[in-house]
């Protein structure tokens, strides 16, 4: 089935399937850099979780790195934590192996859970096809829906010049019970490295 | 980049050639709106535009892929690739001129000076999320991400060439 999906990948040059807005965000667990299983389901008590499919190698995941945790604290507090998820092949990406993950997330103290994907089934469900690339999902009654997909912010390269904070100002309209008024946006990223 | 098809008079042509392969590389800045002007007119030629950029493995590597199957096209269909770099500003353009010296890749080059990519992406096409590299024949033709061959190339050309409508005269 995975194969199948992935020629039409190829063929069709663009990846098709994965989410869309409002869609039901697909269940995972995946292995955290401390060894533990971390789970989506974990996450019923939030009102929504921050996925954002990143990685150690990528200058554009590097750029966004202390934006990712800021979200985190700012947003933890009121019910959207991080999720980060690397999705990367490391046979073609070594930078991305699990060790390298696990030195990465203590130099930089992640205060949030970073999960390797490693048989990228998890980022072949929500349709990641760039690092970073974010999924706000927002928690309705017993699961989540997704609520939000794209960048982190208008400024990727100069964190000083950010005028719109799409992810921040969304999870401020889910808060507030208003519609979120940009629920997809345009992120440059590096490809996400998927087997053959 | 060189208006070489207006020039008529070969004397001129030569030096400008002479000029044209030591400065190959050299990679202009170049706006959306800026990109937008040169490729609305209706034109014979067919341009394909790449977007890459220095820290995109995968970009570097296709490359001279791009180069070999425009060398291999170029008699056969009029066409032009353009190399169109984003790389991080300010250095950006000159980050892309170094790789591209370095890689003895000759297309010719522009770095995009835009800082948002939802102020071009989706004018440029609403499917395309942002993940490099891509490969779009003009502002509305068939599109591509990864080539992993020259033939690769080759076939993505003469597909978009196919249905590619040069003007009527």
């Amino acid at each position: 089935m995975h194969t199948r999906f992935f020629s039409l990948l190829l063929v069709s040059s663009l990846p098709i399937g994965g989410v869309k807005v409002g869609d039901r965000a697909p269940l995972f667990e995946l292995k955290n850099v401390d060894g533990r299983k971390v789970s989506l389901s974990d996450y019923r008590k939030e009102k929504g979780v921050i996925l954002i499919f990143t990685c150690n190698h990528c200058p554009y995941a590097k750029l966004y790195e202390n934006r990712i945790i800021n979200l985190h604290k700012e947003f933890a507090p009121k019910g959207f934590p991080v999720i980060a998820i690397n999705p990367n092949a490391p046979e073609i990406v070594p930078e991305d192996s699990y060790e390298n993950m696990q030195k990465r997330a203590q130099e930089k103290n992640y205060p949030f859970p970073y999960l390797f994907d490693e048989t990228q089934e998890v980022a072949r469900a929500y349709g990641a096809t760039k690092t970073p690339h974010v999924f706000l999902l927002k928690r309705e009654e017993d699961h989540f829906i997704v609520a939000y997909i794209g960048a982190i912010d208008d400024s990727p390269n100069e964190p000083g010049k950010v005028q719109k904070r799409y992810v921040a100002e969304a999870i401020e309209a889910i808060l507030t019970g208003k519609p979120i008024a940009l629920t997809e946006t345009k992120a440059i990223g590096c490809s996400v490295k998927y087997r053959k | 980049m060189l208006p070489l098809n207006r020039i008529g008079n070969s004397k001129y042509l030569l030096t400008v050639l002479t000029i044209h392969t030591t400065i190959a590389q050299a990679v202009k800045p170049m706006s959306w709106e800026g990109l937008k002007g040169v490729l609305s007119p209706p034109s014979d030629t067919l341009i394909i535009l790449n977007f890459w950029a220095t820290w995109c493995r995968p970009c570097v590597e296709e490359l001279p892929y791009l180069q070999a199957a425009y060398e291999s096209l170029r008699d056969s269909i009029p066409l032009k690739i353009w190399l169109i770099s984003l790389d991080f500003p300010p250095e950006g353009a000159s980050q892309a001129e170094l790789l591209l010296k370095r890689k003895q890749i000759h297309l010719p080059a522009y770095w995009l000076d835009e800082r948002d990519p939802n102020s071009w992406i989706p004018e440029l096409n609403p499917h395309w999320d942002g993940a490099l590299p891509y490969t779009q024949a003009g502002l509305q033709g068939p599109f591509h991400s990864t080539f992993a061959s020259m033939q690769d190339v080759v076939n993505f050309v003469r597909y978009a060439y196919k249905i590619f409508q040069p003007p009527a005269r």
